[in-house]
């Protein structure tokens, strides 16, 4: 499948493993993807805050050159990009008025979005595009034993309605099928649907460190190896800042943090220090004990 | 014990209208409701309020289709004082915060609204007795230092002086069962109608006729208790009220042959007359078997553009998505006539005064009367607001003139015996919930649209029985923290007696104006009836029946038609 | 008729007796209410269930609860709606300690509680008035009328009327509150209700004091900029006022229109964000933390990045800011990236959609295409 790809910022910047990890499992799920590399932030929400109109041409833009590609939709890992860019979209579509507005913010550089872009996050692509049967077919080392917590972050599951979320698609379910269709196990504890504290670390250091500290207490509480995250920014605030987090709740944490694919990756069978893990601040440590154990075991 | 100059007691638009006018005129104020003042039922008025604004209007044409509507039972002194001082309370209402709808200029626009010669409805949306009631509680808290609330506060009884007067009430806070005395120079009801006294009906679980009753109880008179309006357009089941906005924006009503039935019987205003000929039309309609298999007939609002109806009319598209599962711009919603509104209540004179010096009523709980036998749609939101503002004044101007009354010492230790002798109850009488629903099914099939003699005999000897079952009632909650169920069986002995009085005065009444149609009496005899039916306890233990005249200032009774 | 499992979350405070689940089986059709179904319960079972209601039609505000985790009214969440929230939809709560009879099928079942965030009086009525009002109060919530005062009424656009009665339709009844992730962590944040209201006066062409208003909120280091931009307030309400999107409206006016530069750093981290996109097309994270600190040269900045160095040091010590990551730029704008930037920016007024307003434009040709086939 082709794909029109938009990596978003952070997976380029702070995240480089992210990007990484992504490239890595493209061609074991025959992912064939176009990056979208003149476009531009999806704003994450802060841009909107500051000028509406600017934010979703900014979105406009890299919709219309999604649209110039061949690939059959356009696909992200960011669930902040989803979450941007769905809100910039549901103008965009509402209305044709502005529509034509804000695509004559585009002319100059020949571009114009027409309605009705498809635009989803790995997560739901695999679920609906790929298919979890298609997934398990292609998984090489089932993530038996490995307890995984799923953490969604918040754009890529509220607001329900905006994000086509209904008895169809029970997307804020798709972590929990994935984990499972990769052999692994589910941990329920209390911050799946939560939010990681990364939008206000500037602006209330303490409360953001506690949100990230409290929900990875939960799930070390939960008994979990590693978290899931489809979200380079929950990433941030989970794993860069853990250590800070960590004296936030005045816990010891130490909780691994996955992006979704570099969990996949694990399952393709690729190698952590291959999908980047090394260079996460919480070293991966119970993820390299399980796939060492597992590679023990097979030997 | 807390003491003000005026205590009002309930918090809708009457009641919170009445407190900032009242602190405005230089009272001390206490406020008490049994809910938090932005649950009380005022908030669900949906579709506007009434006022002769715009310069092509008058109030006379306003006051002139409000005694029409009433049937000629309404006092037209009250009904001038009402529509000439509407304009200047809808702009005090805007200047206070009300985001009122405007027009493309930019200026306050108006809705048609049934029964009405002019657009002179003014409106937020579909939901303007919230915007009112929320941006009154603005005011509210705004004024917080003149004003204490006592939210969540349950009214058990009114309390006498030794010269008859009104002193005070005895209150108990939900939170934790403590009964409080509160002293005042003044008391003013403003705790709403009486709906639950009928199943199905528009209004809230809480509007159960506390305020009426607690008036009788101390000697007050009641006036025009038999005027219950049946709104036209109400779900069929739950009873959910449809705005007569939808039919103001263009609606139309269908039988189940698709006839658009109102042109027999109003041909002019069709949807537009006046409630209860609306009502009665789709009664009939239904009765004569032209309506659908679930005894209702059609509303059909996609006769108003869809855009339009989005904007103006979102509640009631929430509420036919949520409630009756019908998405209202593209297909029709089964309706037909429910309970809605009692026109009639305390009696007071055009400052709220009652019959019981001290003690004023305003808004639902009291009949002035502007309403007589059928009020116009978007009139009661104007009754509650200039109503509550003159009781407020009036009240705040008798209690600076006077000294504190003092309160008989035995009534706060009677009012404590008889809720413990309720909370004493035990499991093994008949269930509230039971009578309540007897009562209100009984109410809903034998004084409502059509009325006989035989049925209200069979009614009151009902309501009667349930009187004395009510008294035994089982009680399961025995505690002093948000004991509902204990307050639960006292509003059920407030919307028996409520009941029966409605009753009676429908008995009493051998004619049909506004709401009242009795089939026995199909006519309207003026040389007999143009009269309010009062009734009062007159010292005794049962509601005995009096009369008073019909004040007529300009416009003589005539044929009503639409 | 469908069979349901109802749990109510039951709580008397002079028990002694901690909460618990209270279990009963109704029978009642599918679109009836929950709150029908508690009701059923209170009139024929049991009377001592605490739960505020009255209107039964979605108004009142009084019936806010969380069913099966999700917080709403009571009176217009729908039996069957709410039994499948259970399974995939909406949020999803744990699964509770099973207890049910064990035996045969297990019903559908639907566990309400009490409203997060405040605290419970009893059963499922909680104290609005030490979270929810309390937090109301502070904003100012009454207009303060511009000068003079028309003798007749304020003339104002149709819009803008419209516009501040999305706020206005809030019923008040804490469902946002319930379910606020800022307030979880942070009690003394203003939260979603209370920061709609304050858009209801800021939105109003009829207020006089917008930059109060506004300075005042940007200033509490719990206003404005304390939102996490979670959206669990924009599913909770049940009205559609959508106070996420207030909230940041109000940040829009402060800093965009006003200027308000506030100790929170809010103003900062916004036109560092902007201005970061803008030079970038990208995101450069160690500029943004830069400067929304004011600047490298900050003494704020300086402050901030001493505080987080444990983060810094193991970010480069892993390689995720390389020294060429947090020294150059390694991505331009692309010119048309820059020049919307200046377009846009440069516009004397802010041009912006509200749905709330507008509308869906895909209502109206489905609408045409389907009277067209009925026909």
């Amino acid at each position: 499948m082709r794909v029109a790809y938009w990596p978003g910022c952070v997976s380029r910047g702070f995240t480089p493993e992210l990007h990484g990890a992504m490239a890595k499992i493209a061609p074991l799920l025959d992912l064939e993807l176009i990056e979208l590399d003149r476009a531009s932030c999806c704003g994450a929400g802060v841009i909107e805050e500051h000028n509406q109109e600017l934010a979703d041409t900014l979105n406009a833009r890299t919709f219309a050159l999604a649209q110039q590609t061949d690939g059959e939709l356009m696909m992200n890992i960011c669930s902040t990009c989803q979450g941007a860019q769905s809100e910039c979209q549901e103008r965009l579509d509402a209305n044709g008025e502005y529509r034509d507005q804000i695509n004559a913010n585009l002319q100059d550089e020949g571009l114009r979005y027409e309605k009705g872009l498809t635009n989803k996050n790995l997560l739901w692509l695999l679920v609906e595009g790929i298919g979890l049967d298609e997934v398990r077919s292609r998984v090489k080392r089932p993530l038996s034993g490995l307890r995984v917590g799923p953490f969604y972050g918040c754009y890529i599951v509220r607001p329900t309605r905006r994000l086509g979320i209904d008895e169809d698609h029970p997307r804020d379910r798709y972590l929990h099928m994935l984990i499972e269709a990769l052999g692994g196990t589910v941990i329920d504890y209390a911050g799946v649907y939560k939010c990681c504290g990364f939008p206000i670390i500037t602006m209330n250091k303490q409360a953001s460190l506690e949100m990230a500290g409290r929900h990875l207490g939960d799930a070390i509480d939960a008994e979990a190896d590693c978290l899931v995250v489809p979200c380079p920014l929950c990433h941030l605030n989970l794993d860069l800042q853990q250590p800070v987090a960590a004296k936030a709740v005045s816990r010891e944490l130490g909780l691994p943090v996955l992006h979704l694919p570099q969990l996949i990756g694990l399952a393709l069978g690729l190698e952590p220090k291959d999908l980047g893990m090394n260079r996460h601040i919480v070293r991966p440590t119970s993820v390299i004990d399980w796939s060492t154990s597992v590679v023990g075991a097979a030997a | 014990m807390p003491a003000y100059d005026v205590l009002i007691i309930g918090a809708g638009l009457a009641g919170q209208r009445a407190a900032l006018a009242a602190a405005q005129t230089g009272a001390t104020v206490g406020v008490v409701s049994k809910v938090h003042p932005v649950r009380s039922h005022s908030v669900a008025a949906a579709g506007g309020i009434n006022a002769a604004l715009n310069p092509e209007d008058s109030w006379e044409s306003h006051a002139f289709d409000t005694v029409k509507g009433s049937d000629y039972l309404g006092d037209q002194d009250a009904i001038e004082i009402m529509c000439r001082e509407a304009p200047d309370e809808l702009l005090w209402l805007e200047h206070a915060g009300v985001t009122f709808h405007r027009d493309g200029t930019g200026h306050l626009g108006t809705r048609a609204f049934g029964g009405a010669s002019a657009a002179r409805t003014y409106y937020v949306a579909d939901i303007t007795g919230q915007a009112i009631l929320h941006v009154l509680y603005e005011q509210l808290l705004k004024h917080h230092a003149q004003l204490d609330r006592y939210e969540e506060w349950f009214t058990t009884d009114l309390v006498v002086g030794d010269e008859g007067q009104c002193v005070g009430a005895i209150c108990r806070d939900l939170r934790d069962g403590r009964l409080e005395l509160i002293n005042a120079k003044a008391v003013i009801l403003a705790s709403g109608g009486a709906g639950q006294v009928y199943r199905p009906t528009t209004n809230g679980l809480i509007v159960t006729g506390d305020g009426i009753a607690q008036a009788c109880r101390v000697g007050a008179k009641l006036m025009d208790m038999e005027m219950v309006q049946y709104h036209p357009t109400t779900l069929s089941g739950n009873g959910l009220l449809i705005t007569e906005g939808a039919r103001g924006e263009g609606a139309w009503l269908l039988n189940a042959e698709g006839d658009r039935f109102m042109e027999e019987y109003a041909p002019n205003k069709l949807e537009l007359a006046s409630r209860d000929v609306v009502s009665r039309a789709e009664q009939t309609e239904i009765m004569e078997g032209r309506g659908f298999p679930d005894g209702t007939v059609a509303l059909d609002v996609t006769k108003v553009p869809r855009r339009r109806t989005l904007e103006a009319l979102r509640e009631i598209v929430n509420i036919g998505r949520d409630f009756a599962g019908v998405d209202i711009t593209r297909e029709p919603i089964h309706i037909r006539p429910g309970n809605h509104y009692i026109m009639g209540g305390v009696k007071t004179d055009v400052d709220g005064q009652t019959t019981v010096p001290g003690l004023y009523a305003a808004g639902e709980v009291a009949c002035v009367s502007v309403h007589g036998g059928n009020r116009l749609g978007a009139n009661s939101l104007l009754d509650t607001l200039v109503f509550g503002r003159r009781s407020g004044e009036s009240a705040a101007r008798r209690a600076l003139r006077m000294p504190m009354p003092s309160t008989p010492s035995a009534c706060l230790t009677d009012t404590q015996r008889a809720l413990a002798a309720i909370l004493r109850r035990r499991g093994n009488g008949s269930r509230i919930g039971a009578i309540k629903k007897e009562l209100g099914d009984t109410m809903n099939e034998y004084v409502a649209v059509f009325r006989d003699a035989e049925g209200l005999a069979k009614a009151h000897q009902i309501v009667r029985r349930l009187k004395e079952e009510a008294a035994g009632a089982a009680i399961d909650d025995h505690g002093s923290v948000f004991n509902q169920d204990v307050i639960a069986a006292i509003e059920l002995s407030y919307m028996l007696e409520v009941a029966e009085t409605i009753v009676i005065a429908a008995e009493e009444r051998k004619e049909s104006r506004g709401a009242q149609y009795r089939t026995d009496f199909p006519e309207r005899n003026d040389a007999d009836w143009l009269k309010h039916v009062d009734i009062s306890l007159d010292g005794g233990p049962e509601p005995k029946v009096s009369y008073s005249p019909v004040t007529i200032t300009r416009w003589q009774p005539e044929e009503r038609t639409y | 008729m469908p069979e349901y499992t109802l749990r109510i979350r039951r709580f008397d405070p002079l028990s002694g007796e901690a909460a618990y689940w209270d279990e009963h089986f109704i029978e009642m059709e599918e679109h009836n209410s929950v709150l029908d179904g508690i009701l059923k319960v209170k009139d024929e079972k049991d009377g001592s269930i605490g739960i505020r209601c009255s209107c039964q039609q979605g108004i009142c505000g009084s019936c806010a609860v969380r069913i099966n985790g999700k917080p709403g009214l009571a009176c217009n969440t729908h039996l069957e709606e709410a039994a499948h929230r259970g399974h995939g939809v909406g949020w999803n709560p744990p699964a509770p300690d099973d207890t049910s009879s064990g035996e045969g099928l297990k019903l559908p079942e639907i566990m309400v509680e009490p409203m997060g965030n405040m605290p419970v009086i009893r059963d499922l009525i909680v104290d609005m008035d030490a979270v929810h009002w309390r937090k109301i109060q502070r904003v100012t919530p009454w207009l303060i009328n511009r000068e003079p005062v028309p003798e007749r009424e304020y003339i104002v656009p149709h819009a803008n009327m419209v516009d501040v009665t999305q706020p206005m339709s809030c019923i008040q009844c804490g469902a946002c509150v319930s379910d606020c992730l800022s307030m979880e962590i942070d009690p003394l944040f203003i939260g979603p209700a209370a920061l709609a209201k304050a858009y209801r006066f800021v939105g109003d062409p009829r207020d006089a004091q917008h930059r109060e208003r506004l300075f005042d909120l940007a200033e509490d280091p719990h206003g404005i900029y304390d939102c996490t931009h979670c959206f669990n307030c924009v599913d909770a309400c049940p009205k559609g006022v959508d106070p996420m999107n207030q909230i940041m409206r109000l940040r829009r006016i402060a800093g965009t229109d006003y200027d308000i530069e506030d100790r929170n750093n809010g103003y900062r981290h916004e036109h560092a964000f902007v201005k970061n996109i803008r030079r970038n097309g990208l995101l450069h994270e160690s500029d943004l933390l830069a400067d929304s600190y004011g600047g490298k040269f900050n003494p704020a900045a300086g402050r901030e990045l001493v505080s987080s160095l444990p983060t810094g040091i193991k970010g480069l010590a892993r390689r995720k800011m390389t020294p060429k990551t947090a020294l150059m730029h390694p991505h331009k704008a692309p010119k048309p990236v820059s020049q919307t930037f200046d377009r846009i920016e440069g516009r004397d007024q802010r041009v912006e959609l509200n749905l709330y307003v507008s509308g869906y434009e895909d209502d109206e040709p489905a609408d045409e295409t389907e009277s067209e086939e009925r026909r």
